[in-house]
């Protein structure tokens, strides 16, 4: 039985924000590209994006449209420099008005609608992270506002991340401070797992927040936040100059601001995090902190624009991946095959998954995975 | 004739041996070949170099000459076809006769294709031969002929104008010769060229107006080559001149009050008031541009249903239709009828498979990919969207192939544009119905992308892209002996080293006769076929290759064998004499074959640069060096 194309749809998914939809002419690189070919999975953007060109079902489920984790390797390697990105996520959006979306999707954007965060976190409990420690709060003589992602304010382990990076901010001797449990989720994820009314309504709130408290510059701690920052929200009228921490950090310690120590000695690889690498073009600012504080920096096979997502990006960090098909279980394998002793990285979602795949993987005692921060605060100067 | 040039001097031959950096000296033992060459009779160096073509390499030889140590020359080396003119070019500075040389090719014939010490045999052997060869050399001169400053251009399309008016440019009178009454070929039936989208009026005006404000160049609408004879510096033409008839009367009486070098759509440009009677010119001119052009495919009935559904038409009709069209409405309107959505189809009579395509009544396919057709589909398909954005448009491809300069952006764009492409497979191409749930017909296509599932597409209008095919050139083929290819185009003597020249001196291709190309490519092909034409007939005279047959009239007794079998048409002549009917040889005419030296059985012909006595010399050669291992004579 042949397929009658509906057109109307391909005219919706480029109306949603899929405009690059029939630019794409079907080589098929971003499929033999995509992360997903090192693991069984029926998800290859090229066939995905084919249906959507011609109207047809058969793209909807958990695996193939949810499957992305927008790494933006195929997007980058793209001879069309087409936004897969744009018209998977309108895809997603389309078919999340017909309410098909994985279930953990929908308990992360309920709770974004109900606390401003994907976690099922009270609202007032985002500063949690802060115990035991004073964090200054922002005001109008303070340069930086710190953001620091929902997934350290409210997870136990990624708070840590959190409280290394201000510790080094103070350090450092950076002006910086935090507002408080009026922040809302960045919405970086929300937004590309389809759901565009709890993006605009997260990052309307940021905005107006950001703009009455007059916050000029900010940092973050999640390379997530930053490229919606910086690329996002500007056309929602907030147009701030973000910065991850990693950047700046990198930059005081080579104005001499930042004190290290030096003498790590570890043998350490860097995961390069998709948001910070190949959605922001940040790769060398990490590499240069590790250097200075002395740790043997291993480079794994697939670094930099060729690193391996951790499969955490794109909302799937909120869903469940069978163990043999997650990317963060290969990670760390091949950070111990390079004889990494530890796996650094810079993304609270790239620390989720590698660490639980260290444990699953029984590299507890081998491989320590620790974000940048946390291990720069070891070599912090006295 | 200097002393070197002589001949006469008892031979004293140089013989140098080239490394060729390795791909020959890695499998061929250099010392034992140079030193064996040593040992042969009259040979008084022998020398090797890791480049013989280098300029050191060359200057070792023209040392030795001005010397005075040798007055003949061997180089063994790769194959002549390379260097045999470089080394002839160093013996002519040096000042002997180019001829006292012989080539040698031990790379093509040797190092490249046997490897162990029979290499090195075979080198020596071939190295003997050519010894034994140039000791039988006698210095030739080569032929020279008076040319004519006219060129003949055959086809007033856009390659035949451009080739005209550079031939012009060079200071030679030329004749434009055109089938029809008008100027412009293929060009005319378009409306906007690509990359760059100018009308193809205005280019054609353009061109045109320079040619028939040339005084150089005379136009001969309405005109066919009759007669042909000659050689290159002089060709005898005659031209048929004959009033329009059929198609092209049609198209003249469009003219209405139009003047000549006026550009009318889809017709071309009027050159001037057709013959009213037939008539005949004769024309001498010292060399030919051929400029004939293609023709488009034209679909047998029912191929994708053309013929047999109004509503499936050719891209060139469609440029027509769309040309007329101003663009007011949403859709496209076909036929007072409103196409919704419209299917464009790739390789139509390109491309062609045996045992997948139909062949044409005489058999042949079109295997060659036309190269334009995919950009010209996509560049209309680009245009519909733009004028006519409530039509959709489908793009039925095999491959897409916009290669040439800007042609990509045309891809580009059209998938930009809406257009939605779906890929088939030869062996499975689209079928065509009358009918649809909402459409004239409907179109259903195995599609490659989605893993050969069906998809059935709803239209109004299929367009079929086809392609060029040569044209219909028998009558000029057999008249001039034109090669053609596997692919009936006319065919040049070497893609690369001499891409617009035939075997015959002094016809030249230009443009789509040749093969298929854009229009680019056709001015660029025009203008080097005029280049070439020019660089010889700008010297006044032609200088020819002496390798030609000569007939001792001592020996002729007028059996006329020779000519009977002599390959090109004059070459060979029986003359009066007052000893009977005696073969003549028309140096110009004559290719050097051979074939007349075989049939003479007086042994009464002997091919300069290649005389029998030359050819028992390097049998002998290679029986003493194969069977004495290098023995002296």
């Amino acid at each position: 039985m042949a397929e009658f194309p509906f057109l109307e749809v391909n005219e919706a998914i480029r109306l949603y924000g899929g405009e690059d939809l029939n630019a794409c002419m079907q080589c098929g690189l971003c499929a033999s590209l995509c992360p997903w070919r090192e693991v069984e999975s029926p998800f290859f953007a090229r066939q995905m994006i084919r249906l959507g060109q011609l109207g047809l079902e058969g793209y909807e489920t958990d695996e193939v449209l949810f499957g992305c984790t927008t790494c933006n390797k195929c997007v980058i390697n793209c001879p069309r420099e087409v936004d897969i990105i744009g018209i998977m996520r309108s895809m997603r959006a389309m078919v999340a008005e017909a309410g098909i979306r994985p279930e953990p999707l929908k308990t992360a954007s309920g709770s974004c609608h109900a606390n401003g965060n994907p976690w099922s976190g009270k609202r007032e409990d985002r500063m949690a992270w802060t115990q035991g420690i004073e964090v200054p709060e922002y005001g109008p003589d303070i340069e930086y506002l710190l953001f620091v992602c929902c997934t350290s304010c409210y997870d136990q382990r990624s708070q840590k991340i959190a409280r290394s990076v201000a510790r080094l901010l103070d350090a450092a001797g950076v002006s910086w401070g935090v507002i408080g449990p009026e922040e809302s989720c960045c919405g970086e994820s929300i937004r590309k797992s389809g759901d565009e009314e709890t993006f605009q309504k997260l990052a309307g709130s940021n905005v107006e927040l950001f703009n009455r408290k007059g916050v000029k510059k900010i940092i973050t701690t999640s390379p997530h936040c930053l490229k919606t920052f910086a690329s996002e929200y500007p056309e929602l009228g907030g147009e701030y100059e973000v910065i991850h921490s990693s950047q700046l950090l990198a930059g005081l310690a080579a104005e001499g601001k930042l004190r290290l120590k030096g003498d790590d000695g570890r043998k350490v690889a860097f995961h390069d995090p998709c948001y910070l690498g190949r959605h922001s073009g940040v790769f060398d600012e990490p590499r240069d902190l590790l250097d200075q504080a002395g740790a043997e920096v291993v480079a794994m096979p697939r670094e930099k624009d060729f690193s391996l997502c951790c499969g955490g990006g794109g909302g799937r960090v909120w869903m469940e991946t069978p163990p043999e098909q997650r990317f963060s279980v290969l990670r760390v394998n091949e950070a111990a095959s390079v004889g990494a002793e530890v796996l650094a990285t810079a993304c609270p979602y790239c620390i989720s998954l590698l660490e639980d795949s260290q444990k699953t993987e029984g590299l507890s005692d081998s491989l320590k995975v620790m974000d940048l921060s946390e291990l720069l605060v070891e070599n912090l100067a006295e | 004739m200097s002393k070197l040039n002589s001949g006469q001097e008892a031979p004293k031959i140089g013989v140098y041996v080239c490394h060729c950096g390795g791909n020959i000296s890695d499998h061929v033992e250099i010392d034992k070949v140079v030193e064996q060459a040593g040992g042969l009779a009259n040979v008084a160096v022998a020398r090797e170099n890791s480049f013989m073509c280098s300029d050191p390499g060359q200057e070792m030889i023209i040392e030795d000459i001005e010397a005075g140590k040798v007055n003949r020359i061997v180089v063994a080396s790769c194959a002549p076809a390379l260097h045999e003119a470089t080394f002839r070019g160093a013996i002519t500075r040096a000042g002997m006769n180019p001829y006292l040389y012989e080539h040698a090719n031990i790379r093509e014939q040797v190092s490249w294709v046997h490897h162990g010490p029979g290499a090195t045999d075979k080198a020596a052997a071939l190295v003997a031969a050519a010894v034994g060869k140039a000791g039988e050399l006698e210095p030739l001169e080569p032929i020279r002929v008076e040319a004519e400053a006219h060129a003949t251009v055959i086809g007033g399309g856009v390659a035949g104008m451009s080739a005209a008016r550079d031939l012009a440019a060079q200071g030679l009178n030329v004749a434009l010769v055109e089938k029809s009454p008008f100027l412009g070929g293929q060009v005319s039936q378009l409306d906007k060229t690509f990359p760059s989208g100018e009308a193809a009026g205005e280019l054609l005006s353009a061109l045109a107006a320079q040619v028939l404000h040339d005084d150089r160049i005379t136009v001969y609408t309405c005109s066919e080559l009759a007669e042909y004879s000659g050689y290159v510096g002089s060709f005898k033409l005659k031209l048929q001149r004959t009033p329009p008839s059929g198609q092209d009367q049609e198209r003249l009486s469009r003219i209405g009050d139009a003047s000549p070098g006026q550009f009318l759509p889809f017709v071309g440009v009027w050159a001037d008031q057709p013959p009213e009677a037939s008539e005949e010119v004769e024309l001498t001119s010292g060399a030919v541009v051929l400029a004939t052009g293609f023709e488009h495919y034209t679909p047998p009935q029912g191929e994708y249903g053309y013929g047999d559904l109004a509503e499936v038409i050719t891209l060139p009709e469609l440029i027509q239709i769309m040309a007329g069209e101003t663009g007011g409405g949403e859709q496209l309107v076909v036929n007072g009828k409103t196409v919704n959505s419209l299917a464009l189809i790739h390789c139509v009579g390109s491309r062609q498979i045996p045992g997948i395509h139909q062949p044409a009544p005489g058999g042949t396919l079109n295997e060659h990919c036309s190269r334009v057709c995919c950009t010209a589909s996509l560049q209309a398909a680009c245009e519909l969207r733009e004028k006519f954005p409530e039509t959709s448009v489908f793009e039925l491809y095999r491959d897409i192939r916009t290669y040439g300069r800007g042609q990509e952006d045309y891809y580009l764009n059209a998938g930009r544009a809406g257009v939605v492409f779906a890929r088939f497979a030869p062996e499975a191409p689209p079928r065509i119905e009358a009918g649809g749930e909402d459409s004239a017909l409907t179109v259903t296509v195995p599609d490659q992308l989605l893993a050969g599932e069906e998809l059935a597409l709803g239209v109004d209008l299929v367009v079929l892209a086809v392609g060029m095919e040569p044209r219909d050139n028998q009558g000029l083929v057999d008249k001039m002996k034109l090669p053609v290819g596997a692919d009936r185009f006319l065919l040049e003597v070497h893609p690369k080293l001499r891409p617009v020249e035939l075997p015959a001196a002094g016809i030249y291709l230009a443009g789509t006769c040749q093969a298929p190309m854009d229009t680019s490519e056709v001015a660029n092909a025009a203008g080097a076929a005029a280049a070439k034409a020019g660089a010889i007939l700008s010297a006044g005279q032609v200088e020819l290759d002496p390798f030609v047959a000569q007939i001792d009239q001592a020996k002729c007794v007028g059996s006329g064998a020779c000519v009977e079998a002599c390959l090109s048409d004059g070459a060979i002549e029986m003359i009066d004499t007052p000893d009977g009917k005696r073969a003549q040889v028309n140096p110009a005419l004559c290719m050097g074959c051979g074939v007349c030296v075989a049939v003479c059985e007086q042994d009464a012909i002997e091919l300069n640069g290649w005389t029998l006595g030359q050819y028992e010399a390097m049998v002998d050669a290679i029986v003493a060096q194969t069977a004495g291992q290098g023995a002296k004579a």
